[in-house]
């Protein structure tokens, strides 16, 4: 193995690296705020919206991703009346799948940080004047994120991996770029390569979401 | 005219009732006491006042605007303009543990009030010195100990220029110790004429500081009547058994 092949390969897999950073990014941007308004809608007093995000929910927990991006990408255009009308690229399917998977573990997320919340926050609050809306903006979501971003770094983690699930609707992220060269070179180092990229970009996220997690860490010297 | 006039309140928990038919009245400038043995009703009553429980029946006037006439409540308006007349410090002091002591103070009075910048810093400074706590202006509530807590926790209600002041079993999760410095801000208040409501435990704090006393046993006012008048002349034996345990 020279010099040249190393390189040459990692360049391609630079390649790689750069749609699974690109597919990481529009998903967590997507589906953070799609979570958020998942969990608000999902308190609903209106019972049939609060049935629907558990359906949603259930079935996005339920089943696996790797089923949902096929079906997305394959089922979908095939589904009666909207079928016709959907033309995904392939891209656009990933991410439609890989938003609302995540979404719904977020929503799941957020409702936990909801419930963290002590009552007597609530309470305080409207006793101080607080209107339901003054209270949820400026006591209620300070603290969700708070409790939450411990679950929200994990998720994210998992999505960074996740991503290589694209290799089966032939994106060419790192995954996909490594199994190629593996076939073609019949040589396993692009995996050990593809490893190392993961754990790279890892290793940069979670210095960041620690970064993150210390900005929101009001309550550090206990808890 | 009474600050505080409560009639025939009635409040139920399912088939539990908390509150059964409570008349009394408040004067400004009143310390009263309620005592009574847990589950008498007293934390609910001071929670019905300020529309943290609903009432099933009754008609409570505050400051002369009644919000709930005969168990109906008056349109929301009213009843914040009501209740806002109250500030509330609660047994586990519920400061917003996300904010600094001095954020707590002046968010509220902030979005609420909408008070100028200054006035808000200059009041905050204030009632921050006047409870020894400056030096922690910028530290956050987790950082405090427990009666550092309810001190910032009363003068977080008083930040909102409240006519009545009501105290939720205010030392109930403080040592002994503790207890001392949150009671002497307390006394502090009722010198300074301010009515409060204090529901207690503290029966030498009540004999003490409190002009009235309430005492109550299972959802209804027994006996009311002067530190003097309840302590050594209790009317009821339910009375006179609950302070002999009390000492």
């Amino acid at each position: 193995m020279d010099i040249n092949y190393i390189l040459n390969i990692t360049l391609t897999m630079l390649q790689g690296a750069k749609m699974t950073v690109l597919v990481f990014f529009i998903v967590i941007i997507a589906s953070i705020p799609l979570g958020f308004f998942v969990t608000i809608i999902g308190k609903s007093r209106f019972k049939p919206v609060s049935w629907l995000v558990n359906i949603y929910i259930t079935i996005m927990r339920g089943t696996p991703l790797i089923l949902q991006l096929f079906f997305v990408y394959f089922a979908l255009p095939d589904v009666p009346l909207i079928g016709p009308y959907i033309e995904l690229e392939r891209l656009q399917a990933a991410l439609i799948a890989f938003i609302l998977n995540y979404a719904a573990y977020f929503a799941e997320i957020f409702r936990g940080g909801l419930m963290a919340i002590d009552k007597g926050q609530y309470e305080a609050a409207k006793v101080l004047g607080f209107n339901k809306i003054q209270t949820f903006i400026n006591i209620i979501i300070p603290q969700m994120i708070r409790v939450s971003l411990p679950a929200l770094s994990n998720e994210a983690i998992t999505l960074v991996k996740d991503t290589s699930l694209l290799y089966v609707i032939s994106i060419a992220e790192i995954s996909y770029v490594a199994k190629t060269a593996v076939s073609r070179d019949a040589s396993v180092f692009p995996f050990v390569l593809a490893g190392a990229f993961y754990l790279l970009l890892i290793l940069i996220l979670t210095l960041i979401l620690r970064f993150i997690e210390k900005k929101f860490n009001y309550a550090s010297k206990s808890l | 005219m009474s600050i505080i006039e409560v009639s025939h309140l009635k409040k139920s928990f399912g088939s539990l009732n908390v509150l059964k038919d409570v008349s009394f009245t408040v004067e400004k400038g009143d310390v009263i006491a309620i005592l009574g043995s847990s589950g008498s009703g007293k934390s609910t009553l001071l929670r019905c006042l300020i529309d943290l429980e609903k009432i099933d029946d009754g008609t409570i006037t505050v400051d002369g605007e009644t919000f709930v006439k005969n168990g109906v409540y008056m349109p929301h308006k009213i009843v914040k303009d009501a209740t806002m007349k109250m500030g509330m410090v609660f047994q586990h002091f519920n400061l917003f543990p996300h904010m600094t002591v001095i954020k707590n103070l002046e968010k509220p009075a902030k979005i609420i009030k909408k008070m100028n910048r200054n006035t808000i810093r200059e009041k905050s400074q204030m009632l921050l010195n006047k409870v020894g706590l400056l030096d922690k202006a910028d530290t956050y509530p987790d950082q405090l100990s427990g009666g550092q807590k309810q001190r910032v926790a009363i003068v977080r209600a008083l930040m909102m220029n409240p006519e009545i002041m009501l105290f939720d079993e205010p030392t109930s999760s403080l040592d002994p110790e503790i207890t001392k410095e949150v009671l002497h801000t307390m006394k502090q208040l009722a010198e300074e004429n301010m009515t409060m409501l204090i529901v207690t435990h503290e029966i030498g704090f009540a004999k003490e500081v409190a002009s009235k006393i309430l005492f109550m046993s299972n959802g209804e006012i027994l006996e009311s009547g002067t530190p003097d008048e309840i302590f050594n002349n209790p009317k009821s034996e339910r009375t006179k058994l609950f302070l002999n345990n009390s000492f």
